[in-house]
């Protein structure tokens, strides 16, 4: 079962690490810039950081690593289990008294959960710092990292804390549950597997924006 | 989950039979060339049951409805005096850690190396060492004539040592019931050997052994000291009379 999970982590959290990286640059370049601009113009610089973590960390932060999670990691969980079941694996666990639910969807879980919370890090730190940087470097942007790093982590509660970790896991969840059960659902032949896959895709982007937006309608009430 | 450190757990109540089929009906289905009509049979410790099948029904629910993964339309199978029918999915679980199994299919997860499929199961229902595991396993790969544990995907590796490694699977960890489905199909006849020597080595520790054949040579071969044989007509077993 660890050497499954080691896999899962590896296919999911660290072989989408580059890819989240490139979004997260493109995103802080984006977002954190326009921020910067918007408040400076409005004379509410100091709303910069709450904003920031409104957007970047509590909302974008979770949906994206998400999303990459789904594409990469989602499709990945409904086609190998969907095959396993077609070529008799799932089959050949059981005769061996292995339940394939431990055995073959809690790894898949836990490396779904682990690796939407690092990949949710990685994404928020990064946009910060390209933001950050950008602004800096087009002259739009306080200098001193500290006046930056400060506004942000002021603008921090304990309960944005439980939110982003709400956000990011609970899709992860969600969609690593939905994959498996679609995947072991396969019956008949090869050709049934990506149906499952497009389905589980379908359901697992319905969860994640379902699950987001009702965790940002009971932060904000 | 049941944890033991030998497979034979020494709680176990007290039964005839290793397994036994009483009237057991099973319908065809897709999964199946034919299925089982009303066959009753039971193997006690020591004794082993060559059936042989059609070569055209050579997918039958046989080994499945033994194991408790297929459950009969009429009538009850029994492993250890326990009805597969009336275990929770933990204790069934637990009850097939005790079977050893040469599949058809040969029956390897793809994204496991051999050695690793080899061990899976004893390290799932054992608390016996990895060490002690693999030493078990290197015995018997060397007894079937492979320098070591086949690494690698099963995708990989050549159809033989795939062949050998799933016997080496079977008898690891001297389970109460090994399923033998044509074990020596497509294998060189100096596998036949070894073969025979595992089986009676199981046989001598109180193991039942299921063996199936299409092969009308390994039907006829008196290695196999069977203690009883029987042959699949259609859905129907007819035991012969003993050797």
């Amino acid at each position: 079962m660890r050497s499954v999970f080691a896999q899962q982590l590896l296919l999911f959290g660290v072989e989408s690490v580059r890819f989240i990286l490139i979004v997260a640059v493109l995103v802080g370049i984006s977002i954190v810039v326009q921020l910067d601009v918007w408040t400076g113009k409005l004379g509410q610089s100091q709303k910069l950081g709450p904003l920031l973590v409104v957007v970047v960390a509590r909302e974008l932060g979770p949906l994206f690593a998400n999303f990459v999670l789904i594409v990469r990691g989602g499709s990945a969980i409904t086609t190998e289990l969907g095959l396993m079941k077609i070529g008799g694996e799932v089959r050949v666990l059981e005769a061996q008294g292995i339940e394939p639910l431990p055995f073959l969807v809690m790894p898949r879980v836990l490396a779904m959960a682990v690796s939407a919370f690092c990949l949710t890090v990685i994404f928020v730190l990064v946009a910060f710092a390209s933001g950050f940087a950008f602004g800096a470097f087009i002259g739009r942007a306080n200098p001193d990292p500290s006046v930056f790093v400060n506004s942000v982590f002021k603008a921090i509660h304990p309960f944005d804390a439980i939110g982003l970790l709400v956000k990011c896991l609970l899709p992860a969840l969600l969609t690593a549950v939905i994959c498996s059960t679609e995947g072991l659902g396969v019956e008949g032949g090869v050709t049934e597997v990506p149906l499952a896959a497009k389905r589980a895709l379908a359901r697992s982007l319905g969860a994640l924006f379902i699950t987001s937006a009702t965790v940002s309608l009971l932060t904000y009430s | 989950m049941f944890m033991t450190t030998k497979p034979v757990a020494a709680s176990m109540k007290p039964f005839s039979s290793i397994v036994k089929f009483g009237n057991v009906t099973v319908p065809s289905s897709s999964q199946y060339e034919t299925g089982l009509w009303n066959i009753s049979f039971g193997l006690n410790p020591g004794e082993l049951l060559l059936v042989r099948i059609e070569r055209e029904n050579e997918r039958l629910p046989l080994a499945d409805v033994t194991e408790g993964l297929v459950p009969p339309a009429h009538g009850t199978v029994t492993f250890l005096g326990d009805d597969w029918q009336r275990l929770s999915a933990d204790h069934a679980a637990a009850q097939r850690g005790k079977i050893g199994r040469l599949f058809e299919d040969e029956g390897w997860i793809s994204d496991l190396d051999v050695d690793e499929n080899i061990v899976l199961a004893q390290r799932h229902h054992t608390q016996r060492t990895e060490e002690e595991i693999r030493e078990e396993a290197l015995k018997f790969a060397r007894m079937f004539g492979l320098p070591g544990l086949p690494r690698g995907r099963p995708g990989k590796v050549r159809r033989w040592d795939l062949r050998k490694a799933a016997c080496i699977r079977a008898f690891l960890g001297q389970p109460m019931l090994i399923i033998l489905e044509q074990p020596v199909r497509g294998v060189y006849a100096d596998f036949m050997a070894p073969l025979l020597n595992a089986v009676q080595s199981a046989r001598t520790h109180g193991a039942a052994v299921l063996w199936t054949v299409t092969d009308p040579q390994i039907w006829n071969n008196s290695g196999i000291r069977a203690a009883s044989r029987a042959k699949m007509l259609g859905s129907e077993l007819r035991m012969m009379e003993p050797d």
